[in-house]
């Protein structure tokens, strides 16, 4: 242990406490979605998912379900109820209920999710663009409770996401469901709740169907997955029946709720890819004496294994002929692949400063609703900052249609391409900050940046193309 | 309830304080001891251990920001406890988190005399003042609240390898200001 390391630990813990009430409110924000996306959360009806934790008293009425007689808590200190619980017919993981709170002390976090036919689907996983694995639309997500939800606490297609949703191609609906994402990248959402899991075979055969679907297996080091270096590895094809021995292995493990399983040692993530282009995403862990393995899609709960097993597997994976490495799932786009979009790309600034560098790009799509097809780009994202750690300056480019310009953005000024000037910038630049659009057509490039000089700001826009 | 009233209680010696706080805060100190400690055996110890501290020091103290004195106080019995017992075995979010606090150690001459932790969070405070509110407060939700980065990146909507670049630029830049400073540790 590193004593300086631990005194800035200590001199960190005094910070000023109007800087812990600033980060504590981000906390307690609803998750970052894109600028152009979901409406916001009304303060007056602030949904809270609990997941695995003490649930509060619903407004709505909904009760809390108990245990059966004779079924035993996994432990902890809440209410048995909302914690997943061992019984004789396996783990109960039991049913999320809604908690409105308008003013909640509850560190609790607000994962995306819908209801569908009673059921919760909880975002899970994200397949990149170009998964089309979307089937039949089954309905449509509304996104939060609001003030005209029945007293009765029929909450059918409320959430906190809205947008249609899909068939996923071979699984049963009852298990998963699909969402495309303006990105274009694919969401997966789980029903793992109200469910009782007994042995491994109730995920690996019952849901995922595998053996039979078995395509192939990614995995990579604990640290790669959580700095998300990008370096994942596909299991070399003659190691098939390594795979399938550790897919059976899954298979004849027991669930356990969570609570109780202590000393764990992180081990490798492991991505089993199905023939439909479905990938389950496994992480492993291990203490003394049992191995286990939660699955992205249960909350609450690991699949207990036989250790030996698990860690033979794992030193074959760290065995450096064992795989080849894996193309990297970035969300995140160069700025040649955003100059590269057919339809947006070419009305990007070809400047960008030292002040305002390029840091990362996004382009979100038209999905078609009924199909989830990704069609046409509707906006580039780019998101600067200064080069060097010399300033703080940062902002963001965007580039959409003039339209939804005035949906999104309504309030910034507009100047046109022709009557763009350094004078006109400056007269935009207040304390430092700019936000600003250029019109170009239908299309309209929006400059926002704090921290950044007058003549760095016109130099972007001063480079975007003139006809 | 009121912090001001849970505080009263605690000055009357009124044991439904500590109730009061573990009813309002519970959920709160127990994120922070998680996220640090990555064990819900330690955490809970953590946890406990923090009301009776808050049983111990109040009165005489009397902190105007209850929830922030108690995650103060939680994480500064987390590291008591990390210490105590993890010497052979490292894990949760503590071992991360001291290890890129190492980026943040100045450089220089070994000081004349130990800082005291008021001084060095009174400058840190002045440079997250600082920074954008962007940076300022993921630099607190990471190193003060032990947010694992992965939650983070997911809060932004953004890679956490290209949050993981952004953090590490901050860490240099507190040793820069650390420095400027003339703090060395």
């Amino acid at each position: 242990m590193n004593a300086k390391s631990e005194q800035l630990y200590r001199g960190i813990t005094r910070i000023d406490d109007d800087l812990l009430e600033e980060a504590e409110a981000d906390r307690q924000a609803p998750l970052a979605k894109k600028r152009h996306s979901l409406r916001p959360l009304a303060l007056a009806a602030c949904l809270l998912l609990v997941v695995g934790t003490v649930l509060t008293v619903s407004r709505m009425g909904l009760s809390h379900r108990n245990p059966p007689a004779g079924g035993t808590s996994g432990g902890g200190n809440g209410p048995a109820a909302s914690r997943p619980y061992l019984t004789e017919d396996g783990v109960v993981i039991p049913p999320l209920q809604a908690s409105l709170s308008a003013d909640s002390a509850e560190a609790a976090n607000m994962i995306p999710f819908f209801i569908y036919e009673g059921h919760w689907y909880v975002w899970a996983e994200a397949l990149p663009v170009g998964a089309d694995l979307a089937e039949e639309r089954l309905g449509t997500a509304t996104g939060l409770i609001d003030e005209w939800t029945p007293a009765d606490g029929y909450v059918d297609l409320a959430g906190s996401v809205e947008g249609p949703f899909y068939r996923v191609k071979g699984i049963d609906p009852s298990f998963m469901l699909c969402m495309r994402d303006p990105s274009g990248w694919l969401e997966l959402y789980v029903n793992g709740h109200g469910i009782t899991l007994k042995t491994g075979a109730d995920l690996v055969t019952g849901r995922l169907h595998l053996p039979e679907r078995y395509a192939g297996l990614e995995y990579q080091s604990w640290e790669d997955w959580y700095y998300s270096t990008g370096t994942m590895f596909t299991l070399k094809e003659e190691r098939e029946e390594d795979a399938l021995a550790f897919l059976e292995l899954l298979r004849s493990g027991t669930f356990v709720p969570y609570t109780g399983v202590e000393d764990l040692t992180s081990l490798p993530h492991i991505r089993v890819l199905l023939d439909n282009g479905l990938r389950a995403h496994f992480s492993l862990f291990a203490n003394d004496t049992d191995g286990y393995v939660f699955y992205y899609g249960f909350d609450g709960v690991y699949l207990k294994v036989e250790r030996e097993t698990l860690m033979n597997f794992v030193s074959l994976l760290e065995q450096e002929d064992s795989g080849i490495p894996a193309e990297t799932e970035d969300s995140s786009l160069t700025l040649e692949d955003c100059r590269s979009d057919p339809t947006l790309g070419g009305y990007l600034p070809a400047f960008l400063p030292e002040s305002l560098a390029f840091q990362s790009g996004y382009i979100y799509y038209n999905v078609d609703p009924e199909t989830a097809e990704v069609g046409p780009a509707e906006r580039i994202h780019l998101e600067l900052c200064h080069a060097s750690e010399a300033s703080g300056s940062y902002g963001a480019i965007d580039v959409v249609s003039t339209e939804e310009l005035k949906e999104s953005d309504a309030g910034v000024p507009v100047l046109e391409r022709e009557e763009l000037s350094l004078r006109q910038v400056e007269k935009y630049l207040e304390d430092g900050d700019l936000d600003v659009a250029v019109r170009m057509g239908d299309v309209a490039v929006l400059l926002s940046s704090r921290g950044a000089e007058a003549e760095d700001c016109f130099a972007i826009l001063d480079s975007l193309p003139r006809s | 309830m009121e912090d001001r009233a849970i505080v009263e209680l605690y000055w009357q010696r009124d044991e439904s304080a500590v109730t009061a706080t573990a009813e309002k805060y519970g959920p709160y100190c127990r994120a922070i001891a998680g996220n640090l400690l990555g064990n819900r055996e330690d955490a809970e110890e953590c946890v406990n251990d923090t009301w009776h501290q808050a049983w111990q020091r109040i009165p005489p103290q009397r902190p105007e920001n209850l929830r922030a004195w108690l995650g103060k106080v939680a994480r500064g019995i987390a590291i008591n406890l990390w210490n105590r017992n993890h010497a052979e075995k490292r894990g949760g979010g503590m071992d991360l988190l001291l290890s890129e606090l190492e980026d943040c150690i100045p450089g220089g001459a070994e000081p004349e005399r130990a800082l005291e932790d008021a001084e060095l969070g009174a400058a840190i405070s002045r440079w997250l003042r600082g920074l954008p509110r962007e940076e300022r407060t993921l630099f607190v939700r990471r190193y003060w609240y032990g947010e694992a980065l992965q939650d983070l990146a997911k809060s932004r909507g953004v890679p956490a390898a290209k949050l993981a670049q952004k953090m590490l630029r901050l860490r240099r830049k507190l040793r820069s200001a650390l420095e400027k400073e003339g703090i060395f540790l």
